[in-house]
């Protein structure tokens, strides 16, 4: 049974992850009746870019300089994952939190 | 959104101000007007072959009945100037959608892509040419064959404003440039040999609170990008909150796919400049 108020917390998106936020995983395109643990990252139609969310310092060197870690893989965490979908001010703005 | 299917036959023009799920039902209508006009022009090369019929009843009457010749060579004549009138407007009726299919088939696989990430709330702009508006560039002699010339024009044909549910304002135009060339062969004949480039540009202005300074992933970008095999880049501009990327593709079949990659490789590294600026604050 899923609660009345519901949303659905996994990444959607092309381009860039979005929070999908379906009321029901019953019938959804994405995960296909929760059977995708994460259809953003899953998804196998971005044509040439199989390894669409992995960064290799050695092609990034500015990136790597600009985290403070150049020379050093640009391994991200979960948090970092986080951040894609949820933009900060949205944290801010709302005001239920902590 | 209706199209005005008679305004889209005889301007050649489409333009829209909605949200993308519209446009991309538009599209849908293009595509249902398109074979509604080969039904148009199928049946009008059969009314060519009846008043064809009608020519040749006119002729046979004109040799077999003395009485009625005048009646049969007026017939006669008759029938071949409908039939020619009619074959001719059967060929040009919607001619430009058929001729520019893959201009719409091209913005329909764009926006189905595209709407995954738009903004539902915000409308797309989109103007895009369905008939030939070139403009042209110049014209000069082309000394390589007998009484060559060759004629340069360019036709701005798509171009599409909108917003993605980051905030980011995404603007594309695709400009054809078309190379026509006329000579005489060796053997005496007129020929025409014409040679299209496409030119795809993409801007994304981004919220700079968001993605931060994107100048750091100039390099990562030029190294990563990835584009089918005829498409090759044109120009790349990594400003502090905007990127702008120009391509080429030579052949019209890659330009949905080079469309698509063009974004992705733009927005892998808006990703990766997302994350960094996630950890920064």
């Amino acid at each position: 049974m899923i609660p009345s108020d519901w949303t659905c917390p996994r990444r959607i998106g092309f381009l860039f992850p979005h929070p999908c936020g379906r009321s029901s995983p019953v019938g959804c395109p994405e995960c296909q009746n929760g059977q995708i643990e994460d259809p953003y990252a899953q998804r196998t139609d971005r044509e040439g870019y199989d390894n669409y969310g992995d960064y290799d310092s050695a092609d990034w060197p500015g990136a790597a300089s600009a985290a403070g870690a150049p020379g050093e893989p640009l391994d991200f965490t979960e948090a970092d994952g986080e951040n894609l979908v949820k933009p900060e001010e949205e944290f801010e703005g709302d005001l239920t939190e902590s | 959104m209706a199209i005005e299917v008679e305004k889209l036959r005889t301007g050649g023009v489409y333009e829209a101000q909605a949200p993308l799920g519209s446009v991309l039902a538009d599209v849908g209508e293009i595509d249902k007007a398109e074979q509604q006009f080969a039904r148009v022009r199928k049946s009008r090369v059969g009314r060519g072959f009846l008043c064809l019929g009608a020519a040749v009843l006119g002729i046979l009457v004109a040799v077999f009945a003395e009485a009625l010749i005048l009646v049969g060579v007026l017939l006669a004549i008759g029938g071949v100037i409908c039939a020619v009138m009619v074959w001719i407007s059967a060929y040009r009726y919607g001619r430009n959608l058929k001729t520019y299919r893959w201009r719409f088939e091209l913005l329909g696989r764009l926006g189905a892509s595209l709407e995954q990430d738009s903004d539902p709330k915000a409308p797309v702009t989109v103007s895009m040419g369905l008939k030939d508006r070139g403009r042209l560039l110049k014209e000069e002699i082309w000394p390589a064959r007998k009484r060559g010339k060759q004629r340069f024009s360019e036709d701005d044909w798509l171009a599409i404003e909108g917003r993605f549910q980051d905030g980011t304002q995404f603007t594309e135009t695709v400009r054809e440039l078309i190379r026509r060339r006329t000579y005489v062969n060796p053997r005496g004949k007129s020929k025409v040999k014409c040679r299209s480039w496409h030119f795809i540009s993409i801007r994304l202005s981004c919220p700079k609170d968001l993605y931060g300074e994107l100048r750091p992933l100039e390099e990562g970008l030029k190294k990563t990008l990835r584009l089918p095999a005829s498409a090759t880049v044109r120009g790349l501009k990594v400003g502090g909150k905007a990127v702008a990327l120009k391509v080429r593709v030579d052949q019209a079949a890659e330009l949905p796919q080079a469309n698509v990659m063009m974004y992705l490789g733009l927005y892998r590294a808006l990703n990766l400049a997302r994350q960094l600026q996630g950890r920064q604050k």
